[in-house]
């Protein structure tokens, strides 16, 4: 009898370690989450070269012929939801903003940064037409709704102290941001702080905009990057490495200046949202500064950055080393194996071009 | 807490010998501890848990750890002055809906043609999530407390409404007919007859307005709002602190039990007079033929009316509130591309999958409370403490359990339809008439018989208040659920993205659309209570 059970025993273990073997060499599933940002009927990851990525099949034409499937799930009001997707190990990346994966990073999630997304994204006030908000310094006393906990109240923050303002010095009002909307509509704020989404308010005649991080500080935009779980990165570099690779293509492509009006049609038409909503967040800045997949000092900066503002404002409990965190190996390789290393500058911690 | 079967029986308390009185009393004070057992069970469950990592420790803490959280927010004084201001508006929303609502309801339930003229208005304005409405809250209440206590008031009136109605029409002819022979005023009718009748269905009403109340915290404390245990739980979520959501949760927890045991107290000491069998009721045949549907129709237009000059004359700002020809012209436009129909199909299917899962499941538990005095100690007291609770708080370990996909969204309906069946369908059970209880011992029924021929019958006025009012949270669920998990098609998802554009006439023609589903679903549920309670109908001339 126990020799038949040693038997069975040995035979279990054989066809596990078996199967373990093979996982090592090849996942079967890639799961991806990304923020839903579309105002349509379609999904949308938002406004980055991933939306290339996600819309064309990029990944899934790259992973078909291993057999791999790619799975896709985008969340609506990404942060929170995507932190607890990795907690439960349901997904191996994800699109995040700065604030989202730095929280979800403090909180103790087992991953890494791995590529930049975009990255010097702006953050606007929308007003109700006819505001005598002009300035930042109008700001004094107004009743301006933000919505804690989101890289907003940090982009606002930095705002407001690049003007010699705290939030102290008006009346700030926690509201997310569909609340948000519909107070301004109904004349019950003077003003909201959000993302470029605001734009699309003044194409409806609903809301003008007053004032934004554009053409001031970087210090103050908002960066965003591609998070990979540990478990899946140690365990199949190799994939890891092409992923990244299929998304500096996308980066490649949106990076090249006469690829700019395709890419915002790209964007527009996958999301519903006005093309010149993107027009004008993309605005006349340098693309290859924008949408550069490297991880390189200014990323690096700003994350550490974010880190001390959120532990400062307590939005985090325990702060971490940013150097500790990003891990470059895979867009490095990726870079180099595309031959893109002159193609993109890095940029130091003010984000000017050092080659 | 009385068993069905077993009580000694209330009106005749001289035949309980001595020893059955030392037994009684052991009893006595054993039955409140039995109530510990289940969330001992749950805490130990909780600690194996989290000790053996089944979860991850961001998903679900130890114990020590939220028990170490809970310390740290008492000591600072984060934790009561935001349960304070949350209670405060708990108190005050649930003290102006439960008026409202006992008002709409007595009226819907004491006259039929109100009943027939408001029913399907407030179906469908009730059956559109708050999300929608918040616009035009806002327009009307500002971002103050009144816009808080408004969203309250709306979660409340619907329990309350539907159940005072239900008590208030169930009042037996024949003792309609008793206080018009002996010549009763109508305030004697009313004291004497109507209150008692109506009582046991109203209290039912306000044990789910409690619920509500406590669910829509959540809501209420996003707006405009950075205090509050509500808050605490959303921006505990937001920072991936589930520690705190943990804490906010068990606070929920204890406090809702704490008022829930206090209205059954209430019930019991204010419910002293012997139960009514339950009686037939004279049908609304005569306002159900003929032209009953034209005042409601009428009524429907009316506000159409004053929607259409009140924002084509201005008074409303037409950001908010688009005309209502606006509305039917995007309603015909994407009813005619197909992303509204498409949209609305994938949430009707979503909602009627979660409440019938939750509906069941629901009805099962408060069967199985309402028949069996053990069960009903043993879970009674977590359950009503976890019914407080909004399923908000519990996403994060639901998406564990059930994944990221379609079964966690039909999970969360099915849990927002659940608790309210559980509460009509228990109490419905519980407040039978002793008087046909012992007529069932006399006749011998078995327990099968007594299920079938006593226990359902008798309970389904109840019971079909339940269904009513989980229809209502069915849908209420199915757009929170998009809006709070992943993305997918459906009507949620779509009045959100047309939110973010402030196409507001897109957004109010998901509304119409929801509202109408709403109707139909309430005269689908209406029609099952009349067909399957046709028995109490036999032998009236009304």
């Amino acid at each position: 009898m126990s020799q038949f059970l040693r038997k069975l025993l040995s035979v279990t273990f054989l066809t596990l370690s078996i199967s373990a073997f093979g996982a090592a060499a090849q996942p079967t599933v890639i799961r991806i989450a990304a923020p839903d940002q579309g105002a349509g009927s379609l999904p949308f990851p938002g406004g980055s070269p991933i939306a290339i990525v996600y819309t064309n099949k990029l990944l899934e034409e790259e992973f078909k012929r291993d057999g791999i499937e790619v799975q896709w799930t985008l969340f609506k009001g990404a942060g929170p939801a995507i932190n607890e997707a990795f907690a439960n190990r349901q997904i191996d990346f994800a699109y995040l903003g700065d604030l989202a994966a730095v929280i979800g990073r403090a909180g103790g999630l087992p991953t890494h940064l791995i590529a930049g997304a975009n990255r010097g994204t702006n953050t606007y006030l929308a007003v109700p037409p006819g505001s005598t908000i002009k300035h930042f310094s109008d700001l004094k006393d107004k009743r301006i709704a933000v919505f804690r906990g989101t890289a907003d109240q940090l982009a606002f923050d930095r705002a407001l102290n690049e003007h010699g303002l705290t939030e102290r010095d008006l009346r700030v009002i926690n509201l997310d941001w569909s609340s948000a909307r519909a107070a301004l509509a109904a004349g019950q704020i003077d003003g909201t702080w959000s993302g470029s989404g605001l734009i699309a308010l003044r194409t409806r005649g609903i809301a003008e905009i007053a004032l934004s991080t554009r053409g001031g500080s970087l210090d103050a935009t908002v960066q965003a990057g591609l998070v990979g779980a540990d478990a899946f990165t140690a365990a199949y570099p190799e994939i890891t490495t092409r992923l990244v690779k299929v998304f500096v293509k996308a980066a490649e492509w949106a990076s090249q200046e006469n690829n700019r009006q395709a890419f915002i049609d790209l964007l527009h038409k996958q999301s519903n949202i006005p093309a010149d909503v993107f027009a004008g967040e993309y605005g006349d800045s340098d693309l290859k500064f924008r949408l550069s997949p490297r991880i390189d000092d200014f990323l690096v900066g700003r994350l550490s950055a974010s880190v001390a503002e959120a532990k400062n404002d307590k939005l985090i409990r325990d702060s971490f080393d940013v150097n500790a965190w990003v891990d470059r190996r895979y867009v490095d390789q990726a870079v180099a194996q595309l031959g893109l290393q002159q193609f993109w500058p890095t940029f130091d911690a003010a984000g000017h071009a050092v080659r | 807490m009385k068993p069905i079967s077993t009580a000694p029986n209330p009106f005749y308390p001289g035949l309980v010998t001595a020893p059955r009185v030392l037994i009684a009393l052991v009893r006595r004070a054993v039955a409140p501890l039995i109530g510990l057992l289940a969330p001992l069970l749950i805490a130990v469950l909780w600690y194996v848990a989290a000790r053996e990592q089944w979860m991850a420790p961001q998903i679900l803490p130890t114990p020590g750890r939220v028990l170490q959280t809970a310390q740290d927010m008492l000591a600072s004084g984060e934790l009561l002055s935001n349960l304070a201001v949350s209670l405060r508006r708990l108190m005050f929303g649930l003290a102006a809906g439960v008026a409202a609502g006992v008002l709409l309801g007595a009226a819907m339930g004491v006259n039929r043609r109100v009943d027939a003229l408001l029913r399907p208005t407030f179906s469908a304005l009730v059956q559109v999530p708050t999300l929608a409405w918040i616009p035009l809250f806002m327009l009307c209440f500002g971002i103050g407390e009144t816009l808080k206590l408004v969203v309250i008031i709306k979660a409340v009136l619907v329990p309350v409404t539907l159940h005072t109605r239900t008590g208030v029409r169930d009042v037996p002819p024949a003792l309609r007919e008793l206080s018009l022979v002996c010549g009763l005023s109508r305030w004697q009718c009313l004291r004497c007859l109507v209150l008692p009748a109506a009582l046991p269905a109203f209290l039912i009403g306000l044990r789910l307005a409690l619920s509500q109340a406590w669910l829509s915290l959540i809501v209420v404390e996003l707006l405009a709002s950075s205090e509050g245990i509500g808050y605490l739980m959303v921006n505990g979520r937001q920072l991936f602190q589930l520690d705190i959501v943990l804490v906010g949760i068990v606070v929920i927890g204890l406090v809702g039990l704490l008022m829930d045991r206090a209205l059954q107290w209430l019930e019991r000491t204010m419910l002293r007079w012997p139960r009514p069998s339950l009686a037939a009721y004279a049908d609304s045949e005569r306002a159900s033929s003929g032209l009953g549907w034209l005042p409601p129709l009428l009524l429907l237009l009316l506000l159409l009316l004053l929607w259409q000059t009140a924002s084509s004359a201005g008074w409303v700002s037409c950001h908010v509130l688009s005309t209502p020809l606006d509305v039917v012209h995007a309603f015909i436009a994407h009813m005619r591309d197909a992303s509204l129909p498409q949209a609305w199909g994938a949430s009707l299917l979503r909602d009627l999958v979660g409440l019938l899962l939750g509906g069941l499941a629901g009805f099962a538990a408060g069967l199985a409370t309402g028949l069996w005095g053990p069960i009903e100690r043993l879970f009674g007291p977590s359950l009503a403490a976890l019914r407080q609770v909004a399923i908000f708080a519990w996403i994060p370990i639901l998406t564990a359990w059930v994944g990221i996909g379609e079964a966690s969204k039909i999970s969360f309906v099915a849990l927002s339809v659940f608790f309210p069946m559980l509460v009509a369908t228990h109490s419905g059970m519980r407040n039978l008439s002793p008087a046909l209880q012992e007529v069932a011992a006399v006749v011998g029924l078995n327990s099968r018989q007594r299920i079938f021929l006593l226990l359902l019958p008798g309970a389904a006025p109840a019971i079909f208040a339940g269904i009513h009012v989980s229809l209502v949270y069915g849908w209420i669920g199915t757009i929170g659920a998009e809006y709070f998990m992943s993305s997918g098609p459906g009507i949620g998802s779509y009045m959100i993205n047309a939110e973010q554009m402030f196409q507001m006439e897109i957004v109010l023609s998901a509304m119409l659309l929801i509202g109408l589903t709403g109707v139909l679903l309430n005269l689908l549920g209406t029609r099952l209570e009349n067909r399957y309670t046709a028995w109490r109908k036999i032998g009236i001339q009304a």
